[in-house]
């Protein structure tokens, strides 16, 4: 079945032609949410909310946009109220933290071993912290363009942003990020590992 | 100077992108189903309301060019609406509480362990809640890692956080069928009552 009939289908209130469309977004809207907030429970109810939302209102797609569009743009103002509700929940239950204090710092040991280490999922934990630390205008961007695999044009119809604006917020997001990087290890070390790995180009 | 920044970028999307997505929980799919069944019940319900309404005033409208009728159509009109905002208000709570509910459907497999998680959202902190969970004939509480069929009716005193809060109780399924369990929060006058239906099938 196309997309258009099951965005038809799915308006008039058909549960499975709206799971069918949703079917390849569910995956990707819980990792969206877990790695802007960091906690299963959470990205759990969060994105089961998107899903809820945006079946209420299908009849309000007029397709002006993609569904992937549309659906995205539901996403996005759950995932920035909720994640400021979480925050601010957090908050109240931990006592406040120099930025980079939550973090281990991560010891480059002598056999080191770059691609062995990413895969563990101590690091892909580290590096969500990391994530999660970003100011909230770089923190989607970021997670939507290397996570997730999202275009400029993608993203730029998903936060309403022009693709400059998109562009400039990853290079600046990702300069914020290399710096929470560097404050966690010591990225001079880690490069001067990759180097002697050659990994320069 | 040039080389240690081109290395600096590869290793930062090298990082980056080793991060692996995660798969969603095993009942993710299941729930989010019947969540959305619930959902379609909910807006062919208020539908069903709306134009119920619609017709009542457009009656209503056509009585309005009988100048005999107009007190008293007013008085009915009046009358009509107050009770729709309070009977909508009644259903959503907000009349007797803060404390705002989310009803959730999910499924279980019988004789499977799973984990009741149950939402409450807060407008503002709130200490000592009285909290009541009912388990139905076919859940079953599970405590230190033993299935306690005794125990029913759970109680505890709580807070609740201002925003979301998650209350998480392990339980098995022990009997096929629909299964509703009661939640309670009370805190003075202001009670929250949820009811959570929970489908029991063979594994």
């Amino acid at each position: 079945m196309e997309e258009k009939e099951l965005i038809s289908k799915a308006k008039d209130g058909d549960v499975y032609s709206f799971e069918r469309l949703i079917s390849q977004h569910q995956k990707k809207i819980y990792n969206v949410i877990y790695n802007m907030i960091g906690d299963e429970s959470e990205a759990y109810d969060i994105s089961q909310e998107v899903f809820i939302k945006a079946f209420k209102y299908m009849k309000e797609f007029r397709g002006d946009s993609t569904f992937f569009t549309w659906l995205y743009s539901i996403a996005r103002n759950i995932f920035l109220n909720e994640s400021k509700r979480f925050y601010n929940k957090k908050r109240n239950f931990e006592t406040s933290l120099d930025n980079n204090d939550n973090i281990e710092l991560l010891k480059i040991s002598d056999n080191y071993n770059i691609d062995k280490e990413l895969e563990s999922n101590e690091l892909q934990k580290k590096v969500r912290e990391a994530i999660q630390q970003l100011p909230e205008e770089f923190k989607l961007v970021i997670i939507f363009y290397y996570l997730e695999g999202f275009s400029y044009e993608d993203i730029a119809g998903v936060m309403e942003l022009s693709i400059g604006t998109v562009k400039s917020r990853l290079s600046r997001g990702k300069e914020h990020l290399k710096e929470i990087f560097s404050n966690i290890a010591d990225f001079q070390e880690f490069d001067s590992e990759c180097a002697s790995n050659n990994m320069i180009i | 100077m040039e080389n240690k920044k081109i290395m600096k970028d590869e290793v930062f999307e090298k990082i980056i992108r080793s991060v692996k997505e995660k798969d969603l929980p095993n009942s993710y799919s299941s729930e989010l189903h019947l969540k959305l069944l619930q959902t379609k019940r909910e807006i062919q319900s208020d539908i069903t309301i709306s134009k119920k309404i619609e017709r009542i005033l457009n009656n209503l409208r056509h009585s309005f060019l009988k100048p005999v009728g107009i007190t008293v159509t007013a008085s009915l009109l009046f009358l009509l609406i107050g009770s729709y905002f309070y009977i909508q208000g009644y259903k959503k709570g907000v009349n007797h509480s803060e404390i705002v509910q989310q009803v959730i459907s999910s499924s279980m497999d019988m004789g499977k362990e799973g984990v009741l998680r149950i939402n409450f959202s807060s407008v503002k902190e709130i200490e000592a809640v009285d909290f009541e969970v009912i388990l139905p004939e076919g859940i079953c509480l599970v405590k230190d890692s033993k299935v306690n069929c005794q125990e029913k009716n759970i109680q505890w005193i709580g807070s609740l956080f201002a925003g979301r809060n998650i209350i998480k109780l392990p339980i098995m399924a022990t009997h096929e069928g629909v299964w509703e369990i009661h939640i309670r929060a009370k805190k003075g006058n202001a009670v929250k009552d949820i009811k959570r239906s929970i489908s029991v099938q063979k594994a």
